[in-house]
């Protein structure tokens, strides 16, 4: 009965006392940790969504391109585009125009730059079905019919740039585990200062017939509160701040913004929540540790 | 109802109780006396399980003491009532409350005992008092108090430690009736006390049997009262 779990009890609660600003200070370590933490959870789902855009819709381009002069370019640009039509898993061909080469080399020469006179290859945008595609094949179709032309799957651009995205979610996943090591140590700690500060009053209830579990739910339910309540304020100052960085990457899909995208939102709720069960559990455990030892 | 046999204790290298052999029979009325630091609140210490015997057994109820989980002993102190020597109240909750601590903390809804809490608060003459805060209460009303909460769950025995050390000899004498009402309602009562005054006031009323401590151990004390 003593024992039986509890989310408010106020007579029990008020066994032991509230003293003003005494938990002042945890209220807000757990504020700044669960602010933390709710920064790393959308670096972890950001470093998610760079995996996909470079490992997926990367894996699905590739370009052509045929380095030469005068008619010999005309002359491949064909010969090419009829290889890669009749290779599977080739899903798409497409010649890239001079107007678009231009907007791609613009944010790098400036709009300036008098870019007909340099010595532009001849671009193909090929789409592919990575799966289907043989490319050694392909490149041996293509030093046939178009000696000229490089085709490039961006297989070496892409594993590294995967490798990156995947170093940052796994950082910021461990940086979550180390916060949630830190939020317990701290939970561990308070609720022994909390145990030795009240060290009389759980004397007194343990002589009348408390049993651990009582007298551990006290405690629990009180720090375990406050982690919800400070938690919330955390991840709440977190979501507001990823909230006023900018949504759209400059560059496309080859980055994307660091804040959460449509339900990825709801996921750092899952902070407070964490921090609840984090505090309560550590509290509790902490305490049911201490009375043992106190006979 | 408890054994001691050759039951010893010490505080590290400082032995207090050397092979003590006692028995407290259901409905007896025993006193236990020696000087101060003789081991009075030690033995009492040792019958509620506030400490391990380092030496020989302790049975409560039949049941060796050290066999007891966690819970068990929570449950050994409901159903041993206690007074303490300081009363151990906590000090911001109000007199009722604090008599009511033992059916709290066994999760008894203390609504549904308004009424006992009620009668028992005249009992000991503090129903005019229930607010009160332990540091606004007299001696007196701390120690009424405090068998108040001890027999709060109606134990089979109740154990109290110098319950007149603080009071004037009426006060203590009201306190000593309350023990002897209890008793001739069938409990079984010990108290550890110094005070031979009122081991003979009782004597006039009960029968009641005296240990002292001696030399570390438990000796009967037949008729030096």
């Amino acid at each position: 009965m003593s024992g039986r779990f509890r989310l408010r009890d106020r007579a029990a609660d008020r066994l032991v006392p509230r003293r003003a600003g005494e938990q002042t200070p945890l209220a807000a370590v757990t504020a700044i940790l669960a602010f933390l933490a709710a920064l790393a959870l959308a670096l972890g789902l950001a470093g998610g969504r760079l995996v996909e855009n470079w490992g997926g819709k990367l894996a699905g381009t590739a370009t052509l391109q045929i380095v030469a002069e005068g008619a010999v370019v005309e002359q491949e640009a064909r010969a090419a585009l009829e290889t890669l039509r009749a290779t599977p898993g080739v899903r798409s061909v497409r010649i890239v125009e001079l107007g678009e080469q231009r907007g791609l080399l613009e944010p790098w020469l400036g709009t300036e730059a008098d870019i007909e006179s340099l010595p532009l290859p001849l671009l193909i945008d090929v789409g592919i079905d990575p799966g289907r595609l043989n490319v050694g094949a392909l490149n041996l179709a293509l030093a046939k019919s178009a000696p000229h032309a490089v085709f490039d799957d961006h297989g070496s651009l892409r594993s590294g740039l995967v490798t990156a995205a995947e170093g940052v979610r796994i950082f910021a996943f461990a940086t979550l585990g180390i916060l949630a090591v830190a939020f317990a140590a701290v939970y561990v700690l308070a609720a022994r200062a909390a145990a030795l500060a009240n060290a009389p009053i759980i004397r007194t209830l343990r002589l009348v017939g408390a049993r651990d579990s009582f007298v551990a739910a006290i405690f629990a339910r009180r720090l375990g509160w406050l982690a919800l309540a400070a938690g919330a304020v955390g991840t709440a100052a977190g979501l507001a701040l990823l909230s006023i960085l900018p949504r759209e990457s400059a560059q496309g899909f080859y980055l994307v913004a660091i804040g959460p995208e449509g339900r990825g939102w709801l996921l750092p709720l899952l902070v407070p929540v964490a921090a609840t069960l984090l505090g309560w559990a550590a509290t509790r455990a902490t305490l049911a540790r201490l009375l043992r030892r106190w006979t | 109802m408890i054994e001691f046999e050759e039951a010893a204790f010490s505080y590290g290298q400082k032995a207090v109780l050397r092979k003590v052999n006692l028995g407290l029979e259901a409905g007896s009325f025993t006193f236990l006396v020696g000087p101060s630091g003789s081991g009075k609140t030690t033995l009492l210490r040792l019958c509620y399980h506030d400490l391990v015997p380092t030496g020989g057994t302790i049975r409560h109820f039949g049941r060796q003491i050290r066999e007891n989980a966690r819970n068990e002993i929570a449950d050994l102190r409901r159903a041993v009532g206690v007074v303490h020597q300081d009363c151990s109240f906590i000090d911001h909750l109000s007199l009722v409350e604090n008599i009511a601590l033992p059916l709290q903390v066994s999760g008894i809804d203390l609504a549904e005992r308004a009424d006992d809490l009620r009668a028992l608060l005249d009992w000991v003459d503090l129903g005019n008092r229930v607010d009160a805060l332990p540091s606004e209460m007299s001696g007196g009303e701390r120690q009424r108090a405090a068998v108040a909460r001890a027999v709060i769950l109606s134990p089979a025995m109740i154990l109290a430690d110098e319950p007149t050390g603080n009071v004037d000899w009426d006060m203590a004498m009201r306190i000593l009736s309350l023990f002897i009402e209890l008793n001739r309602m069938g409990k079984t009562i010990l108290i550890a006390t110094h005070d031979v005054n009122l081991i003979r006031a009782a004597r006039t009323r009960i029968e009641a049997r005296v240990f002292a401590i001696d030399g570390y151990r438990v000796v009967p004390v037949e008729d030096a009262f």
